[in-house]
């Protein structure tokens, strides 16, 4: 019985250490922060040409939304700004036709363009929409008379964003002890966008000792539990209580015995 | 003996009478005729209840996102509530990870008082969206809807506000902040007498009992708040079924939305008489101290 019970507490020693030695190679070891290159479109489009012919009533569903995102600089607030200008000039309808074609293809559009390489989580790709975003929010406040604008591609983004977030780290638990992740996540939360990091139940656990809600655990544990779950604890602290009675009375009492 | 007996029932004295001044020193009291607490059974099941009449828009409510600026949501309470007529405290919304105060996962759209906590909008799993007032009103829309109104300030009353649209979402960002409302997205169990429940509610199997708020009218058209707590274990499917069922037959209620309140770790509650004492028909498992958000009911 001793012999028995030293053998299952070393089992499970080098198990929980095998445990976490596994846990620790699961993390990606790539430190390196990417840095972000701006990238700048060659001006292909005239825009004024291309829309010279689209009535007023029709400029929302007929405006050119792939060939401007494929052919303007539309990365650089000045050529961004001379285009917002033009469309106003042209229709005379500052929000209800430049804001909302500009917001549809900045946001649903160009999201949409990139949905396909966002589902799997790309950090580096991630890191530089991120900080292409965040200028939005600074020209939200710059270029105030389309401040709801720019304010509205910067917010759907970053929803967007914390949506494949919160995604990757639902799918890939360890993912919150990614370097890139953390950086990702600490921009996010800067930026007052939360993503809940969810905790499994024996994380919760811990945290609740941690705590010392040793009655909430209790409450949890016995409301939560099935009769044949509650039994098998307790077959397993009376089995455990056993062998440390046997491996005391055996193996210490013949030690000090033999002494 | 002689000496320890009476200084014993001195100090047991003294302890009792400062904690019941404590209590009462914020809570002067207040009308009963607008706020009846009672437990009530119905189809074999137990319902302890906190009715408010708007009536006159004497019950107000108030709502504590966050720990800000260094305060915690108690401390911010305290402070706010000293001189009020407190009609209960209860924690709000569910917060997701970790719960410590630093960490807690707010989740869903929140502002504090035109502060913003929060920006990143839950849509699929929170539609209830909460709008509370600084003169205390309460305002519920349901997010999937996109048919949210709003008054005041630079709001066009004309408009319904899609939050889910970023150019809406903007606007109302904004307009909350001007206006110092205060911001928070729950479950929307019920609304306009349907239940609303969707099977991605993660505490779906969890059995546990359950607090919820409902707003909506009376039978004659007057407008009431109400805190259903149901202390017996139940998965939320099942409780928000039979308190709409409760408050839709019994209570003949116009439910215009039932929303979750926690009553997982931070189940903070506490409801007090009209005479301004404690009153134990639902307590809370924690103290307030711990609490990550509240929301407070109060008599003006």
């Amino acid at each position: 019985m001793p012999v028995v019970s030293s053998c299952l507490v070393l089992s499970l020693f080098f198990a929980f250490c095998f445990y976490f030695i596994g846990k620790v190679n699961q993390v990606n070891k790539n430190q390196k922060i990417p840095d972000v290159k701006v990238h700048k479109a060659q001006n292909l489009m005239n825009l004024q040409d291309a829309i010279n012919s689209i009535s007023k009533r029709d400029i929302i569903q007929d405006f050119p939304y792939n060939n401007y995102l494929q052919s303007r600089n539309h990365m650089e607030i000045g050529q961004l700004e001379k285009d917002l200008d033009l469309i106003d000039s042209v229709y005379g309808e500052p929000i209800e036709i430049t804001e909302a074609i500009f917001y549809s293809m900045l946001a649903d559009s160009l999201i949409k363009l990139h949905e396909q390489g966002m589902k799997q989580y790309n950090p580096d790709f991630i890191i530089h929409k991120l900080k292409w975003i965040q200028d939005f929010e600074v020209y939200s406040k710059c270029f105030t008379e389309r401040k709801y604008l720019y304010y509205a591609i910067y917010s759907e983004w970053m929803n967007t964003i914390t949506d494949f977030l919160g995604t990757y780290l639902k799918n890939d638990p360890i993912l919150k002890h990614d370097l890139k992740f953390k950086f990702l996540l600490a921009h996010c939360k800067l930026a007052n966008y939360q993503i809940p990091v969810g905790l499994t139940n024996s994380e919760k656990v811990i945290d609740y000792l941690v705590q010392g809600r040793f009655n909430y655990i209790w409450g949890r544990f016995w409301l939560s539990t099935s009769v044949l779950t509650k039994s098998g604890l307790c077959l397993l602290v009376i089995f455990t209580l056993i062998c440390y009675f046997f491996t005391f009375k055996f193996g210490f009492f013949k030690i000090f015995k033999n002494k | 003996m002689k000496i320890i007996f009476p200084l014993l029932s001195i100090f047991l004295f003294a302890t009792y009478d400062s904690g019941t001044i404590a209590e009462l020193r914020s809570n002067i009291g207040y009308d009963s005729d607008y706020v009846m607490s009672s437990t009530v059974t119905h189809d074999g099941e137990t319902y302890n209840l906190v009715y408010m009449k708007r009536k006159d828009k004497h019950v107000r409510a108030k709502y504590f996102a966050k720990k800000l600026d260094g305060k915690s949501v108690m401390e911010r309470y305290q402070k706010w509530a000293a001189g009020r007529d407190i009609i209960l405290y209860s924690s709000g919304t569910y917060m997701d990870g970790s719960y410590d105060q630093l960490d807690a996962g707010i989740v869903g759209l929140t502002v504090d008082n035109g502060y913003i906590i929060n920006e990143k909008v839950e849509v699929g799993r929170m539609e209830g969206l909460v709008v509370v007032y600084p003169h205390g009103g309460i305002t519920v829309s349901n997010l999937a809807e996109g048919n949210l109104r709003l008054s005041g300030g630079s709001a066009d009353e004309n408009k319904l506000y899609d939050l889910r649209k970023g150019t809406d979402l903007a606007r109302f960002i904004d307009w909350a902040k001007e206006q110092r409302a205060t911001v928070f997205q729950t479950h929307l169990l019920a609304h306009e007498n349907e239940l609303k429940f969707k099977p991605n509610y993660n505490t779906k199997n969890a059995q546990r009992e359950r607090r919820f708020l409902a707003i909506g009218f009376d039978y004659a058209g007057r407008e009431v708040q109400c805190i259903v707590h149901k202390s017996e274990a139940a998965t939320l499917f099942d409780a928000s079924s039979k308190v709409l069922n409760f408050l839709k037959n019994r209570k003949r209620m116009n439910v215009t939305a039932l929303l979750n309140l926690d009553t997982g770790a931070q189940d903070v509650f506490r409801l007090y008489n009209k005479s301004g004492t404690i009153n134990e028909m639902v307590v809370g498992r924690t103290d307030i101290s711990n609490a990550r958000n509240l929301l407070v009911y109060y008599f003006e």
